[in-house]
């Protein structure tokens, strides 16, 4: 008894400590791993990984959307598509898909899948060329399924927060950056300026 | 030693007395050496209500700082061997009182003349109260997150007042910029231009780097004209006031002059080689004194004539097209397809 005991402990103390957990799906090998990190790779260069950071009071899974969604709409990521996901462990998910140009003109795809638990807030991200793009996002949701999240509590848990509002990339309006302007029109065939996004929720 | 006022001394007194009465009360035990009786306690417990907030006022941080380093010394040195005493009764010191064989005639004239020194208490009670004076100089760098020395400071000078309303004042500017930008080639060509139109010229250049000397009047229209060119990340500006070396090296050059008029004189007067050649010796160093001074006046004439202002262009990136350095949750930073894709 005494030494079941003793494993539950290590194995709960192990397990407390990872922010997250995702084996290297099919056709991708693990490059790096850390606590707030993990990197893959697979072989046409479309790279996969998961960033974690520690979350805030407040810091449900709809704001950091909202947040996440305007800053890369700045950065001239179109929002093409949002629908919800939920982690391995049940946490609540949100999965956004972005087409994006390159300032040399390369057109890629980008899809994040946020999570938000009560300690961590955790991005599972995916991007390569634009013409990749069908095959790896139709496994994305499967990879988010794969993804273990920790950190949350087993009350009035974040894990559970009700999925973000339909969003749309706020256009670029940075009155200082003529790059950003000149770029904007670059993206719009693409898309989602102009058009909303797609919401499967 | 810590200060304490008579309201505070009597605090203590005050509760071991409410506490006796109440315990003299509650055991029914009787003291012939107390007089207190129920109203009497409750009178005291009343006295300690009201005292422990005058209490804290006295003690209040405010007036503790009224005195000022200059007063305690004061009061600890002209208390020979009282300091103890001198500091609890620091607030009474001020009235005539002969303590500890001091005499009230010598504390009164030392009084005095700290006064004269010092200023009194009622002055600098105006002097706290009254609205901060504003610096003499003006300064042309607003919201810097780099400054000046605190003694060297300028205020920012108004539309009205640029800075070479400075009549009289020597003051040599110093002032740079960080500047996010998007192209960085248009930025540089950009600042290099600027000695067109502000006057100056361009001091060095490097990749990212513009050293400009400008002409202090133009300063401010140029920074603020930079600032709306990108985004300014850090600003920072820095005065020298060199008046008084100015003055002095001018002083010194008038007498030098007046010297080596002199010393021309009494080389016209020369009767032998010898006190020639001594008045000559003295005139060459006159002269080499002199042209040192020159040398240096015209120096600080053209520093306070020209500032000097740094400009360090960064470009901002695909990574990073707008700067997060005001965004409390700079996450956003770290994602994307340039974190994401691997080439």
């Amino acid at each position: 008894m005494k030494r079941f005991l003793t494993i539950l402990a290590i194995a709960s103390t192990t397990t407390a400590c990872a922010t997250h957990k995702l084996d290297p799906p099919e056709g991708f090998a693990q490059v790096e791993h850390s606590e707030y990190a993990t990197t893959m790779i697979a072989p046409d260069h479309v790279g996969l990984n998961v960033r974690v950071w520690s979350n805030v009071k407040g810091g449900s899974l709809g704001f950091w959307s909202e947040d996440m969604v305007n800053k890369l709409g700045d950065r001239g990521y179109a929002l093409t598509r949002q629908s919800p996901v939920k982690s391995k462990n049940g946490v609540a998910g949100t999965r956004f898909d972005f087409d994006y140009t390159a300032p040399d003109g390369a057109e890629k795809f980008y899809s994040a899948v946020l999570f938000a638990s009560d300690k961590y807030r955790v991005v599972l991200q995916v991007a390569g060329d634009a013409e990749l793009g069908a095959r790896y996002l139709a496994q994305l949701d499967g990879i988010a399924g794969e993804t273990k999240i920790r950190g949350c509590k087993l009350v009035n848990s974040l894990c559970k927060s009700p999925q973000p509002r339909p969003l749309e990339v706020a256009p670029a309006a940075d009155s200082k950056a003529p790059a950003a302007a000149e770029a904007a029109p670059a993206k719009a065939p693409q898309g989602s300026a102009a058009a909303p996004a797609t919401t499967d929720a | 030693m810590k200060y304490r006022t008579p309201a505070q001394r009597a605090i203590p007194a005050f509760f071991l007395n409410a506490v006796r009465t109440l315990r003299l009360r509650a055991f029914g035990e009787t003291n012939p050496m107390m007089t207190i009786t129920r109203p009497s306690a409750w009178i005291v417990l009343a006295c300690m209500l009201v005292g422990l907030p005058a209490c804290k006022k006295s003690m209040s941080p405010s007036m503790a700082d009224g005195y000022s380093g200059a007063d305690r010394g004061y009061a600890e040195e002209s208390m020979d061997g009282g300091g103890a005493y001198a500091e609890d009764d620091y607030e009474s010191m001020d009235e005539p009182m002969p303590v500890m064989g001091v005499s009230a005639e010598p504390m009164e004239a030392i009084r005095s003349e700290r006064r004269r020194l010092f200023g009194s208490r009622a002055d600098k009670k105006r002097a706290k109260s009254a609205p901060p004076s504003p610096p003499a100089e003006p300064s042309a760098a607003p919201g810097g997150s780099g400054s000046a020395a605190p003694d060297s400071a300028k205020p920012e000078p108004t539309e009205e007042q640029p800075p070479e309303a400075d009549e009289g004042r020597q003051i040599i500017y110093t002032a740079g910029m960080r500047i996010a930008v998007f192209n960085l080639q248009d930025a540089l060509e950009t600042a290099e231009a600027l000695p067109e139109r502000y006057g100056g010229y361009v001091q060095t250049m490097s990749d990212s780097q513009v050293v400009l000397r400008i002409p202090s009047k133009n300063l401010r229209p140029v920074m603020t004209g930079l600032a709306g060119y990108g985004n300014v990340e850090r600003r920072w500006l820095q005065s020298q006031d060199v008046t008084a070396e100015f003055t002095d090296i001018e002083s010194r050059l008038k007498a030098l002059e007046k010297t080596h008029a002199q010393l021309l004189e009494l080389l016209g007067k020369a009767r032998t080689v010898e006190e020639a050649l001594k008045v000559r010796e003295a005139l060459d160093r006159v002269s080499a004194e002199l042209e040192v001074l020159k040398g240096r006046l015209r120096q600080l004439s053209n520093m306070t004539a020209y500032s000097t202002l740094t400009l360090d262009f960064y470009e901002r990136g695909p990574h990073n097209p707008t700067p997060s350095s005001n965004d409390p949750f700079p996450w956003v930073d770290s994602l994307g397809v340039e974190d994401t894709e691997w080439k």
